[in-house]
């Protein structure tokens, strides 16, 4: 529920710039999945909308308000970016302190992690750790949720659930959503838009806008505009 | 379950030996300056019950405890503004260096010639001497730092406060602790050189007066007790919180 708008973005590692007067309008409550080859800058997007990198020209902002000033999104990094000398409740509890022990718990078992609240991350797989990353990013319904590749490193029956848990929470929040992803599945399952990354500077290749609701797309639906989606990756 | 020699301590075996050793040594020499270690038991025993050793330890102790929190707190504060702002850092680099390597009686008697034989004077010349080593261990520290827990604090707006306590102070815990087990170490031993230069009291003070009656019983009971106190507080202390704070590497 927060526009988001990028103008003139633009932004320099040294050498070749990576973003080059970029503009960009993601509407209230619109899912956008954010596709391209590595290394093609879908995770710098994130993370000047984040507020995290604020070394850019241009404007970010959420809902008219800088991006550095804005409130916290639901991020979820690269990685799973757990402290690993707080416990699961306590590195969740970041995102939302006064969150009781009930609800901590059943935010927990949406994930599949049931009854691991006291465990350090270090006592969790790579694939566990990821789930609670998740489960950080979503904990507070926050209003402009981010995620970069949110679904690697899950085999199909876990992310096939985690899909579900992700298309519930932006269905009953109503959240704005960009989620950097490979897989055109995700996409077809989660996003009203697709936006096609290529290039240096980037360029905005292709903006496809899908059929239908996410939440109400049939499963052939979604296979479809899978099919469809992996033949675009070619622009 | 077994109470077989294998579940003996070596450390147990070793501390025996030298006892051991040691009173060998003494029966060899059979002199009055290289008394046995019942004898220096005896000796300390006494000079609990009747002597002023307690008192004497007490002293000793509340300046080392001074001396310790005060290094460890104001050398912290100093080691993470200087990992945190590399032109403080260079610009109080002479500064630094000059503690660093100024001998510690050198700082005791230039503290004493300015402020005086008194209390404040002695638990100062402690704490000067030990800060600079506290501050350049924390410096290490926060250059260590990771970003990426930076980043995460970032994206989840935490307040200074939470970002303190969740990320940085956890991050430099193991410093934090590196510093106080050798502050620990090297605080006892410059308390006690301070103590003998100017103080009417104190462990220091009374191994210096036994040194002029060649008591040499006296000296080691001191020692002993002195190190069996130092001794405690890194099994009952500092162990404790040590594994405290550092289970999560499990
Ligand atoms: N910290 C950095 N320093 C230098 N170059 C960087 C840095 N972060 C990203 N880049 C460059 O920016 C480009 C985009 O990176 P990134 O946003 O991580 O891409 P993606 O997430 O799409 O794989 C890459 O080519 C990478 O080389
Ligand atoms: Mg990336």
């Amino acid at each position: 529920m927060a526009r988001v708008t990028l103008k003139t973005l633009t932004k320099a590692f040294g050498g070749a710039p990576l973003y080059a007067g970029l503009d960009l309008e993601v509407g209230n409550g619109e899912v956008v999945a954010l596709m391209g080859r590595s290394g093609v800058g879908k995770s710098t997007l994130l993370r000047i909308l984040a507020g995290i990198d604020r070394d850019y020209e241009g404007s970010a902002t959420i809902e008219g308000v800088a991006a550095a000033q804005a409130p916290a999104p639901g991020f979820m990094f690269q990685d799973a970016r757990l402290l690993p000398w707080l416990t699961v409740a306590q590195n969740l509890r970041l995102a939302r302190p006064a969150l009781s022990d009930e609800d901590l718990e059943t935010r927990l078992a949406a994930v599949g992690l049931g009854g691991t609240s006291t465990r350090f991350p270090g006592q969790l797989s790579g694939g566990m750790q990821r789930r609670v990353a998740l489960a950080r990013a979503v904990l507070a319904n926050p209003r402009l949720l981010l995620l970069d590749e949110p679904f690697a490193s899950l085999d199909q029956a876990l992310l096939e659930e985690m899909l579900a848990l992700v298309g519930r929470t932006l269905a009953e929040t109503h959240a704005t959503a960009v989620i950097a992803t490979h897989r055109s599945v995700e996409a077809a399952s989660l996003a009203h838009r697709v936006l096609m990354l290529s290039g240096r500077p980037v360029a905005i290749a292709a903006d496809i806008r899908l059929a239908g609701e996410p939440g109400a797309r049939s499963r052939a639906e979604v296979d479809a505009i899978t099919l469809s989606l992996s033949k675009d990756e070619g622009v | 379950m077994g109470a077989g020699p294998s579940r003996w301590p070596l450390e147990a075996i070793g501390a025996l030996a030298l006892l051991v050793f040691w009173q060998a040594l003494a029966l060899i020499g059979q002199s009055r300056v290289l008394p046995g270690p019942l004898a220096v038991g005896e000796r300390l025993l006494a000079l609990a019950t009747t002597g002023p050793l307690l008192a004497d330890l007490a002293a000793t102790l509340v300046r080392a405890g001074f001396g310790f929190v005060l290094a460890m707190g104001f050398g912290s504060v100093a080691g993470y503004l200087l990992g945190r702002h590399p032109n403080l850092d260079r610009l109080l680099q002479p500064l630094l260096v000059t503690g660093l390597n100024l001998p510690a009686i050198v700082i005791a008697i230039l503290i004493y010639i300015w402020l005086g034989l008194t209390e404040v004077a002695l638990v100062l010349a402690v704490t000067l001497n030990k800060l600079p080593l506290v501050a350049v261990t924390l410096r290490e520290g926060t250059r260590a730092l990771s970003t990426d827990y930076e980043e995460l604090a970032t994206a989840l707006r935490l307040s200074p406060l939470n970002r303190l306590r969740a990320v940085v102070v956890p991050q430099l815990m193991p410093y934090l602790l590196a510093a106080a087990r050798s502050g620990i170490s090297l605080i006892w031993k410059i308390v006690l050189v301070f103590e003998i230069l100017g103080s009417d009291r104190g462990v220091g003070f009374r191994i210096s007066l036994y040194f002029q009656f060649f008591d040499v019983a006296a000296i080691l009971a001191y020692a002993a007790l002195f190190l069996g106190v130092v001794v405690l507080i890194e099994a009952l202390v500092l162990r404790p919180i040590e594994r405290r704070v550092l289970r999560w590497r499990g």
